[in-house]
């Protein structure tokens, strides 16, 4: 039998939650959100009617009930009859070390639980207890004894233990005892847990982010939920004459639109958008530079109808890999097309590169088509592509240039890589005009483009002939 | 020499050569004799049992709100009430039995190792007070 950890994702994560009679370890640095974490598991427990305990060594029960959440508040508010506690804290000055005994706890603590009748449990703070063992052994012997006095009475319990270093917990002996050990990290910025153990069953491995706010705490897995792959059919991107270029693109595919700024990237988006939409298919377009606002109303100006287009807006450099990853997740039921506009140059760290990974290997599976625009830093004869792992992913990667031709700066694409091999490899010059994105045609006549500036083929031959 | 009214009390032969040592060590205390040093025991030792009894009645008195006060923050306000109007119920005027009962009502809750370590502290603080 499982019990709940309070958190689905988490129980998702740990095979279902805790093993029942179990005692789990949940460990991090001070401000990792612990005690919020056991609170949340106690309110869970006691919102479904269950009558549960808790135990505090250090901080009193008091202090807790003032800062948690406004939503685990409201929460506790509803149960908390069946919340009891025993605050050791608020009696120690009174009573002296001598309650910190393991024949006073145990025997204080199962006391509770039977006069309650309460199963669920936490201890949370051990840290007092530390100085009155002078060995470790001594500390995981008496841990020990209070897991079993504890299981005996058919508790699932969590303590707490502040991590030291990094030791996964403060005396590097608490994690021995548990049967199932978390890990809170909290670098001052974003929050990530991680499960270290579990025993007699599996659980998903690796960093896992999570967050606190009013609502209350948020898991976001590393993982997406698994699903079957889509049959690919033939889709069309919405630019007249593109498809003879791009080659055969089809529901999955993941696109790759790079070029330097004023290359019409987010243009090229606004038709990928709007041949959804008027097929009454739902588009999500997530925006890394311009609000909703700002996105309706400069699609708006140049005659596409965006109405009924999922819109969110990010700021790149606040995301939280995990979060952000689930937040799409949530936001694209009914969606054939996502797109990502927007993204520049940036250093991804492990859990960034893994988060898009499965993001976007989700939504190939998925049958939703993904556009990425990726702004190059140089104006002309850029060869950076865009991020490594979106390279790798991407079944087409169209590149943008300018090129300078008769005094002009022109714009040209060239597809640099599609799944259909049925593409243009020539380079193609197009322009934006009122009404979006035109095709021009293929610069035949000319070479090196590619480097920005071309030369005409005919003064090539006409020079080779005359040295001949 | 003693009056009609005066008592007879035996002491052990090794007790009264021991009264004799201490009035040799110590002249200043200005003990006459034995029986000088006896009656000065006794009244101090009767004095000391009445205000030991005063201070425990006090204290026995005080420890249904004690109790209370402590128990609030240790484990909520409607539990503290609870145990303290139970104690409060206690009618027994013995000091001893009346704790006993204290610990009896605080060991259902509590169990006995705290229970008792809680009774016996709260008579100690009161002590230290008086």
């Amino acid at each position: 039998m499982r019990v709940s950890t309070g958190l689905s994702e988490l129980d998702e994560l740990m095979g279902g939650g805790f093993l029942e009679g179990s005692f789990n370890l949940l460990s991090g640095s001070p401000g990792a959100g612990k005690t919020l974490f056991a609170i949340n598991y106690l309110i869970h427990h006691a919102s479904q009617g269950k009558d549960v305990l808790y135990v505090s060594m250090e901080e009193s029960w008091k202090n807790i009930i003032k800062n948690m959440p406004i939503g685990m508040k409201k929460r506790y508010e509803k149960s908390k009859d069946k919340v009891h506690y025993l605050d050791f804290g608020s009696i120690r000055p009174l009573l002296g070390k001598e309650i910190l005994s393991i024949e006073v706890l145990g025997e204080t603590i199962s006391t509770s639980m039977a006069v309650h009748n309460a199963k669920i449990l936490v201890v949370d703070g051990i840290a007092p207890l530390i100085p009155h063992f002078t060995a470790t052994k001594e500390l995981r012997m008496v841990l020990f004894e209070l897991s079993q006095r504890i299981k005996k009475m058919g508790g699932t319990m969590i303590f707490t233990s502040e991590r030291a270093g990094e030791m996964i917990s403060r005396c590097g002996v608490e994690e021995y005892v548990a049967d199932s050990v978390i890990l809170l990290h909290y670098d001052g910025i974003y929050r990530k847990l991680q499960i270290l153990k579990m025993r007699g069953s599996d659980f998903v491995y690796g960093l896992h982010g999570f967050k606190i706010d009013e609502r209350g705490i948020s898991i976001f897995p590393n993982v997406l939920p698994k699903i079957k792959q889509e049959k690919m059919e033939k889709i069309n991107f919405g630019i007249k004459g593109i498809e003879k270029i791009i080659g055969d693109v089809h529901r999955g595919d993941l696109i790759l639109l790079t070029g330097p700024p004023g290359t019409g990237k987010t243009v090229m988006a606004y038709h990928f958008t709007e041949e959804a939409l008027k097929k009454k298919k739902g588009v999500l377009y997530v925006s890394f530079k311009e609000n909703k606002e700002q996105i309706l109303k400069r699609a708006k100006d140049m005659g596409f109808k965006m109405e009924g287009c999922r819109i969110i807006h990010k700021n790149i450099f606040e995301i939280n890999p995990y979060e952000f990853m689930w937040e799409i997740y949530k936001n694209i039921e009914n969606v054939s097309r996502v797109i990502f506009d927007g993204i520049g140059y940036m250093e991804l760290d492990e859990d960034a590169k893994r988060a898009e990974y499965t993001l976007l290997q989700y939504l190939k599976n998925k049958g939703i088509t993904t556009l990425i625009t990726h702004t190059t830093p140089d104006i002309i004869s850029s060869y950076r592509l865009g991020p490594t792992g979106v390279i790798y992913m991407a079944d087409e990667i169209i590149d943008l240039r300018y090129t300078e031709i008769g005094a002009e700066l022109r714009k040209v694409l060239v597809v640099i890589k599609s799944r259909g091999l049925n593409y243009e490899k020539g380079i193609i010059e197009y322009d934006i005009n009122k009404r979006g994105i035109l095709i021009v045609g293929k610069l035949e006549s000319l070479e090196g483009v590619i480097s920005g500036t071309p030369r005409h083929l005919e003064l090539k031959k006409r020079v080779e002939k005359f040295f001949k | 020499m003693g009056s009609e009214e005066d008592k007879m009390v035996r002491v052990p032969k090794e007790m009264y050569e021991a009264i004799n040592e201490i009035i040799k060590k110590y002249p200043y205390y200005g003990w006459k004799g034995p029986s000088e040093f006896v009656r000065d025991a006794i009244r101090r030792y009767v004095k000391e049992i009445n205000e030991r009894e005063i201070i425990l009645r006090r204290a026995v008195g005080n420890m249904p709100s004690r109790i209370e006060e402590m128990l609030r923050d240790f484990m909520g306000e409607e539990e503290a009430k609870e145990v303290s109007e139970k104690i409060s119920a206690i009618k027994d005027k013995d000091p001893e039995e009346y704790v006993r009962k204290v610990v009896d009502i605080l060991k259902g809750r509590l169990g006995q190792n705290l229970a008792e370590l809680i009774a016996k502290r709260l008579l100690e603080v009161e002590s230290y007070e008086s």
